[in-house]
């Protein structure tokens, strides 16, 4: 059977949120080190990963590994009954067809459990190879998801380029055109506010916006975010979770035909 | 006209390979579509008439039709705006083999005819309307418009040498297009990785199309490729004709059982099926020689081929020792049929390159508005939704299973599992960047 009590219930309620737009269905895999999902959107141009290390639970048990279907909506409205302080925990039998999801409040004075029904999902599950990338950024959340509403204003289809300045985030549409540069910025007080720019080479890659905009939902589970470029393949828009777990989506950019 | 009962069988037997998928995710897919297939479907589907007057085809102000010209119209628009690519292919000659078929065809238009005059004496609405579609016929006129007017919106065409759906395919299998968009099943016969049916939009809020998968489906009905073609030829395909009293499911047994139809045709109980001459020809002559020479004589098996299902046909027909006399062999259908399911005249990859324009929006409003007759308003408006797509997928987005596989083995969680645990202590390695908090406090975001 497959246990785990988180005392940060809202990580968990935040992370469903952080997806449910982007995906509807997905499989929790969960193995005795790790409580992770895996999943695409349905034209598959993006992927969302999830992973919480067994170390971040208060009490985690997973007898043999297990994967748990369910639609990412359903259980939205499930979460919403919790409380932002509650602790969470999540019960499944090894072969039940359901998830028990266990809400108590902080004072222990209320105990909610609910079940979700879980479905079978054939879902494809792709190997990501570990790679290095030609630029790392790392700046606030908070700033990041500023620029992707900004630029949406303007148009559909967003340039990203890093090069020695900075970054700059560029969109043109009907009404115009924007730019944002961003500047490394090491001197912040605090780690978050910094911005810290690793790039081994220019990269220049063009993105849909609307993907962006999903992948800002996860703003909520950590002050910073860090983005991975290199040529012509997805970026990695990376939001840590604590010291223990972290939401990646990844990209696919558009890329002109002529290149090919 | 495919191959029959296929979809039906791979249905029951292969479940796995067949799936409902919504349309947009073929987003930013190249999909070449068998064009005579949409042609005939419009020429059929798109008619204007009342329910008590016949239903008639849309024509121009010279009469001409003009149902296919508004069907390819309207549907190239739609890919394009969901952002798939399509490549139109137009059927060649068809091969010489196939020319019983096409006979069997012309039969039934002839009879058709008939009924359709029979029904318009008696002032049948519905039989003239039911006889009428069966009289239609995608001609080289038809097909010509269709490609100016594909040429005019910057859609690539490809006219293959022979049969479109091998073309398709073999695009496919190439790899210049992700799948062949038809509902002939026989698509999958010629291996196209990736198979697209229902691609009709009829329905405007169920767009799902049908994906037929073709390694799934040969892996689910457990056959090899040539086993799988050999059971396309026993169902029944446009090439020849087949045994009779040999069913979907029997057909799939005895394949699995017997792996070719050589050996089939050796264990079949002859007298429950009857194997058409065109598959045994030099039986066949022979057989025929023998029954001018001596009559009813002897019941000597001629050539071992036929084994043990001998007695079976002796016993209507008997056969004669005169090996000789025939030297040059006649090749049997069903072996012509494989060939051209394996073998099809196809254009060399290195002839074929696909661009995707922008569209002529002055010539191809002239065709649409002053040679067919269409509503100018509309057929701006078309044409300015045309442009912006176009352009909206100028640059095409790319797909997440173009940069990452797909894991071999999705059951395999041993595989998974280390997998996984690869990527976390890579992760790991990368948390240093996160911040210099003390680790170990067991608790995501937790509160210091």
């Amino acid at each position: 059977m497959f246990e785990a009590r988180l005392t940060q219930g809202k990580v968990f309620k935040q992370l469903i949120e952080a997806l449910k737009d982007l995906v509807q269905e997905a499989n929790i895999d969960c193995s005795d080190d790790e409580m992770s999902i895996q999943a695409m959107d349905n034209s598959h141009v993006a992927l969302v990963a999830v992973s919480l290390r067994s170390g971040g639970f208060d009490h985690f048990r997973c007898d043999r590994p297990i994967s748990l279907g369910f639609n990412a909506t359903n259980m939205g409205k499930i979460l919403k009954c919790a409380g932002n302080d509650d602790i969470i925990t999540l019960k499944a039998e090894d072969d039940g067809d359901s998830l028990a999801l266990v809400f108590e409040s902080p004072g222990q004075d209320r105990i909610a459990d609910f079940e979700l029904k879980l479905m079978d999902i054939d879902s494809e599950q792709l190997g990501i190879p570990d790679t290095e990338y030609k630029c790392t950024i790392q700046m606030p959340s908070g700033e990041f998801q500023r620029i992707i509403r900004d630029m949406q204003v303007l148009g559909d289809t967003l340039t990203i380029s890093c090069t020695k300045e900075g970054v700059k985030f560029h969109v043109a549409g009907d009404l115009g055109a924007g730019n944002v540069l961003i500047r490394q910025n090491n001197t912040a007080e605090k780690d978050e506010d910094k911005v810290m720019i690793d790039m081994q080479e220019p990269v220049e890659l063009t993105f849909a916006l609307r993907y962006l905009n999903f992948f800002t939902k996860a703003t909520s589970l950590g002050p910073t975010v860090i983005l991975s470029m290199s040529p012509e393949v997805p970026v990695v828009v990376e939001y840590p979770i604590g010291e223990t777990g972290y939401i990646k989506y990844y990209l696919a950019p558009k890329i002109d035909e002529d290149e090919d | 006209m495919g191959i029959k009962g296929l979809a039906k069988l791979l249905s029951d037997e292969a479940p796995d390979c067949i799936r409902e998928v919504p349309l947009s995710s073929l987003q930013g897919r190249k999909i070449a579509v068998d064009a005579s297939m949409a042609i005939y479907q419009f020429l059929i589907a798109v008619r204007s008439g009342g329910p008590n007057q016949q239903a008639t085809m849309l024509t121009n102000a010279d009469g001409e039709t003009t149902s296919h010209i508004q069907g390819i119209f309207n549907r190239t628009i739609r890919f394009i705006v969901e952002g798939i690519r399509p490549v139109y292919v137009f059927d060649g000659k068809p091969p010489q083999f196939k020319s019983g078929e096409l006979l069997k065809r012309r039969e039934k238009r002839l009879k058709a005819e008939e009924a359709l005059k029979a029904a318009e004496e008696t002032g049948d609405y519905e039989e003239q309307d039911k006889q009428s579609k069966r009289l239609v016929r995608a001609g080289t006129k038809e097909n010509e418009d269709c490609i100016r007017l594909l040429d005019l919106m910057g859609v690539p065409v490809i006219r293959a040498p022979c049969e479109a759906e091998a073309q398709a395919a073999a695009l496919a299998r190439a790899g210049k297009v992700y799948a062949t968009a038809t509902e002939d099943m026989d698509a999958l016969t010629f291996r196209t990785p990736v198979q697209v049916r229902k691609m009709t939009f009829a329905n405007a809020k169920n767009s799902d199309v049908q994906q037929i998968d073709y390694a799934k489906a040969i892996a689910g009905l457990g056959l090899d490729h040539d086993q799988f073609v050999d059971l396309c030829i026993l169902l029944g395909c446009d090439y020849c004709e087949t045994i009779r009293g040999i069913g979907p499911k029997t057909a799939l047994r005895l394949v699995r059982e017997h792996g070719n139809i050589e050996t089939i045709l050796k264990n079949i109980n002859r007298e429950k099926h009857v194997v058409p001459e065109s598959y045994e020809p030099n039986e066949a002559r022979k057989r025929q020689k023998a029954g001018e020479g001596k009559k009813e004589e002897n019941e000597k098996d001629v050539d071992g081929e036929d084994g043990d299902a001998n007695v079976a046909r002796a016993k209507s027909e008997k056969d004669d020792d005169d090996d000789d006399d025939d030297n040059d062999e006649i090749i049997p259908v069903y072996v012509e049929a494989r060939r051209l399911f394996n073998n099809h005249e196809v254009l060399p990859d290195s002839e074929i390159d696909l661009k995707w324009k922008d569209c002529q929006p002055v010539p191809l409003k002239t065709f649409l508005v002053d040679e067919m007759g269409f509503n100018p308003d509309r057929v701006q408006s078309s044409i300015e939704k045309l442009q912006k797509a176009f352009k909206a997928t100028a640059k095409p987005q790319s797909r997440m299973d173009s940069f990452f596989t797909v894991k071999s083995n999705p059951e395999n969680d041993a595989k998974k599992a280390a997998k996984r645990k690869a990527e976390a202590d890579a992760a790991k390695g990368k948390g240093k960047k996160g911040g210099k908090k003390a680790a170990g406090g067991g608790g995501f975001n937790r509160k210091k």
